[in-house]
């Protein structure tokens, strides 16, 4: 249980805690499109990646970057570069860009590369925050991707198609067609923020208020330039 | 929209400039002190939101700075999902967060080339459309 409630310095809801672990689980094995190992290279890139000047980055278009295997490296230039820039730059990915790289890597594969960088950030942010190490990463589970992915879609107007069928916003849906890697990215998200409470303008069960939350995550958003 | 909608639930008018930090009271109970907590939160490092973090937890306790790192932690993970994935605003968000778009300067945010924001402006719709 790496995220049990003794790691952290304060008590933090149990719901909370059993989403890391799943989140812990689900990074450790196989995913959709990517081995385990593949997955857990992706989290720590995700982790050592920096904003760098325009000048400083690698080349600018994906036509430069490769993506073969290389036994040098756990994934290529082009997941590498990729992962880098939803970590540090998502704001400055354009439909051009995402349809070069899903149409290189695939749509499932996209997505489920994403799921990795926006379930693993949120984690390592609620441990920093809190006054908690950051959790080493898991240790890949030998085998094969399972080949996931949704089994009908529908286009949304996003750069990636949705599950048709899938519920709530299209920021819920986003990453449906990685079925398994976007409820799991879901999972860690709904229950830092809202729970089952979403609908509801009023919050009375928490120590904080609704506009209370909403005002954080307003602000939160507005920094990061998040127009969504 | 959330904020302003949740606000008027309990009879308030929250002032939402404080999204963008243009305001020194965002009329939210203890609203200074959570925005600056989200402020610091952003751009320090493992140890710099201390004096934040305090002031929250002497304005709304102990679970009440888990529940806002808790969200900042959140919508960390949504910004890049929502910029990665490219997805527009839901039906019905375009026109009802025009004005405040227009006034808090959203629109000049990247994500906004994936949504038609030639919508005219209209009422909220409820959050429940969107769980």
């Amino acid at each position: 249980m790496p995220f049990g409630q003794a790691t952290f310095p304060v008590e933090v809801p149990e719901h909370q805690l059993a989403s890391f672990e799943a989140a812990w689980e689900w990074l450790a094995q196989p995913g959709g499109a990517w081995t385990a190992a593949e997955k857990v290279a992706m989290a720590d890139i995700l982790r050592c990646a920096e904003a760098r000047p325009l000048w400083d980055r690698r080349p600018a278009t994906i036509d430069h970057l490769r993506h073969v295997a290389d036994e040098t490296e756990p994934v290529s230039e082009l997941v590498a570069d990729t992962v880098e820039r939803v970590a540090v730059e998502a704001g400055t990915i354009t439909r051009d860009w995402a349809a070069a790289v899903i149409e290189a890597l695939g749509d499932a594969a996209f997505a489920e590369l994403v799921a990795v960088c926006a379930t693993v950030t949120p984690i390592d942010r609620a441990c920093d925050l809190l006054g908690r190490r950051i959790e080493p990463l898991p240790e890949p589970v030998a085998g094969e991707p399972t080949g996931e992915r949704a089994d009908e879609t529908i286009d949304i107007g996003a750069y990636l198609p949705a599950a048709a069928g899938f519920p709530g916003a299209n920021v819920a849906r986003s990453l449906s067609v990685a079925p398994t890697a976007n409820m799991t990215r879901l999972r860690v998200v709904r229950a830092l923020y809202s729970g089952d409470r979403f609908g509801d303008l009023r919050w009375d069960d928490g120590a904080l208020s609704r506009p209370q939350v909403e005002l954080i995550a307003a602000r939160t958003s507005a920094l990061n330039e998040c127009f969504y | 929209m959330l904020l302003r909608a949740s606000s008027a639930a309990l009879g308030e008018h929250a002032d939402t400039s404080a999204a963008v930090g243009n305001t020194v009271d965002p009329n939210v109970d203890h609203g200074a002190v959570l925005a600056a907590y989200a402020t610091a939160a952003h751009h320090g490092a493992a140890d710099a939101p201390s004096e934040a973090a305090a002031a929250v937890r002497s304005a709304v306790g102990v679970a009440g700075w888990v529940e806002a790192a808790m969200t900042v932690a959140a919508f960390n993970g949504l910004v890049r999902t929502a910029d990665a994935s490219g997805i527009p605003l839901d039906e019905g968000v375009v026109s009802a967060t025009a004005g405040d778009r227009a006034r808090l300067g959203l629109d000049e945010f990247g994500g906004s080339a994936n949504s038609d924001l030639s919508v005219a402006p209209g009422a909220d719709p409820h959050p429940a459309r969107f769980g």
